[in-house]
């Protein structure tokens, strides 16, 4: 076991397995387990209650204090690239007024809430599983059972619910810094007038386009956290346990957000205009 | 009194307790012996409800709490503190708000009241000047004593303590031993100490029971234990010299 991670077997294995199969290994059946009785704890503690205001409030802040230099950030460079893409074509081919049109169109159905997602994954999603998952490994968790405090309803609940507000909020903030930063750009380069642009913008994004965005980022809010949560209570006897469940939150919340974006984009679109688009 | 039964406790397939018996006596106090990673933490968590077990029965007072109803196994629970071997201090609240936290989480007195309690018990555990700090912050022993008095601030009738002298030098492991006899004297609280240090024994224990092998192998008074020949002598405090002489030291 003392080849170099560059050795080529030795990557493909690592891909294959790590990434691919990763899902299927018998690894990931006790992560599996895991899951499935976090979901399930969250659910109960919430029916049992008493809502945990205080604490959900206190991660509100927190999450929205954490994300919002990442968000801002990515926003702009998502302007950056849209811009790209339908300014410079738009220019090149005659089509200068529709770049508005394009670029309105782009980060209200996709860009926006999957740009956000993904960067929430990282940024608020690891942050959950490594708080938790060292609280577990320093018996803070168990400390809390022994004073009849319920984890879920004291760590699970706040952390999920203050997501599931969070990241819509995110991907309305995204919305606007990303047209903004868009065209700010255009107008520098290209000369893009505020009129032109702004008038075509709006001309081609019905407000279901941005509610349907916003719905998708409620879900993903709430499935990363509660993933992200839940590898936190995945047992783990040290700093290597504890890497492998932050790893697997990672990619786990990854594939999530892709196929949550897909599969509710699709849904959303099929539902409101039919398969003809 | 608590009484444990044919306890049993699995991890995937691999059987830590395996029908453990043990019965704790009121104002006693208990010392369970038994070697690294034989399952003296899972003994304790399995009998609080810490983690799953597949088989046995727990009777705490009187009335069993494995496969009572959540309200009724919780108030009976209530009764136990524990002090784990990690202490589980919170670490985003400083020493004050830790063993302030389940007096206020479940607003059991005013907050005036909650300021006077926290203190007397910092009071009792030689804490008193570092209420202020933050558990990262604070020595081994210091983090000890502060989890220690979260633990007595709910005045339970029964304490465990896992290794509660586990990391420390010889002379704060013996104040915490002295803080432990303390606490049960001033508080009246029945006491069960599991460990592998052999010096706890002789101070605190009343009782020894030797845990190996998944069950309780053996348990006599302190007297007995001591003396050279017995059945935790022989199984457990001539192990180190028995090793020394097989390696031929
Ligand atoms: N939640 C768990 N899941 C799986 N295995 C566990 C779990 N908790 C404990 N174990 C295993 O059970 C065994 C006994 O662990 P335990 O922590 O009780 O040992 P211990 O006697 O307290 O040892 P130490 O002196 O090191 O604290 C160990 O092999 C441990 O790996
Ligand atoms: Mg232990």
């Amino acid at each position: 076991m003392s080849s170099s991670p560059f050795s080529s077997g030795d990557f493909l294995d690592k891909l294959v397995t790590e990434i691919y199969l990763g899902p299927m290994a018998s690894e990931w059946k006790a992560v599996r387990s895991t899951l499935i009785r976090t979901w399930g704890d969250f659910f109960r503690a919430l029916a049992v209650g008493p809502f945990p205001w205080r604490e959900t409030g206190r991660q509100f802040v927190r999450v929205i204090n954490d994300g919002w230099v990442t968000v801002v950030a990515g926003s702009v460079v998502q302007g950056i690239f849209v811009m790209w893409l339908a300014g410079y074509y738009g220019k090149m081919f005659g089509a200068y007024i529709w770049v508005g049109s394009v670029t309105a169109y782009a980060v209200f159905r996709e860009f926006a809430v999957l740009m956000t997602s993904v960067l929430f994954a990282g940024r608020i999603g690891t942050a959950f599983t490594v708080e938790i998952g060292s609280m577990q490994m320093s018996e803070q968790i168990a400390a809390m059972s022994l004073m009849n405090v319920d984890p879920q309803l004291y760590l699970t609940v706040p952390r999920v619910v203050a997501s599931l507000i969070a990241l819509p909020i995110f991907t309305a903030f995204s919305f606007g810094i990303a047209i903004l930063s868009s065209w700010l750009l255009m107008a520098f380069f290209w000369d893009m007038s505020a009129q032109i642009f702004f008038q075509n913008a709006f001309m081609f994004t019905p407000a279901t386009l941005l509610t349907n965005s916003l719905i998708r980022a409620f879900v993903i809010g709430f499935t990363v956290a509660l993933n992200a949560v839940a590898l936190g209570f995945h047992r783990c006897a040290g700093a290597e346990d504890l890497g492998r469940s932050t790893t697997k939150s990672i990619v786990l919340n990854l594939f999530s957000v892709l196929l949550i974006d897909l599969l509710l984009g699709i849904l959303f679109t099929t539902l409101s205009s039919g398969l003809r688009g | 009194m608590i009484q444990i039964r044919d306890l049993t406790v699995a991890f995937s397939g691999r059987t830590v307790l395996d029908h453990l018996s043990l019965d704790v006596y009121e104002g006693k106090t208990l010392v369970v012996l038994g070697r690294s990673g034989i399952g003296k933490s899972v003994l304790l968590k399995a009998v609080l409800g810490l983690l799953p077990v597949q088989g046995g029965s727990v009777e705490i007072d009187g009335v069993e709490v494995l496969k009572a109803s959540v309200s009724v196994a919780r108030e009976y629970r209530g009764r136990v503190g524990m002090l784990l071997q990690n202490g589980g201090l919170f670490d985003s609240m400083s020493v004050f708000d830790n063993i302030a936290f389940p007096l206020r989480y479940h607003k059991l007195a005013p907050e005036a009241e909650i300021r006077g309690r926290v203190e007397h018990y910092a009071e009792l555990v030689d804490l008193k000047d570092a209420l202020a700090v933050f558990p990262q912050d604070l020595s081994g022993g210091m983090r000890r004593r502060a989890a220690l008095a979260r633990a007595i601030i709910q005045n339970p009738k029964y304490l465990f303590y896992d290794e509660p002298s586990t990391g420390l030098d010889p002379s704060t492991s013996a104040l915490v031993e002295i803080l432990i006899r303390r606490v049960k004297e001033e508080l009246g609280i029945t006491t069960l100490i599991v460990t592998h240090d052999v010096d706890m024994v002789m101070f605190l224990g009343e009782d020894v029971a030797l845990l190996s092998e998944g069950h309780i192998t053996a348990r006599q008074d302190l007297k007995t234990v001591m003396t050279p020949g017995s059945e935790i002598w022989e199984q457990f405090i001539s192990q180190r010299e028995k090793a020394h002489r097989e390696h031929g030291f």
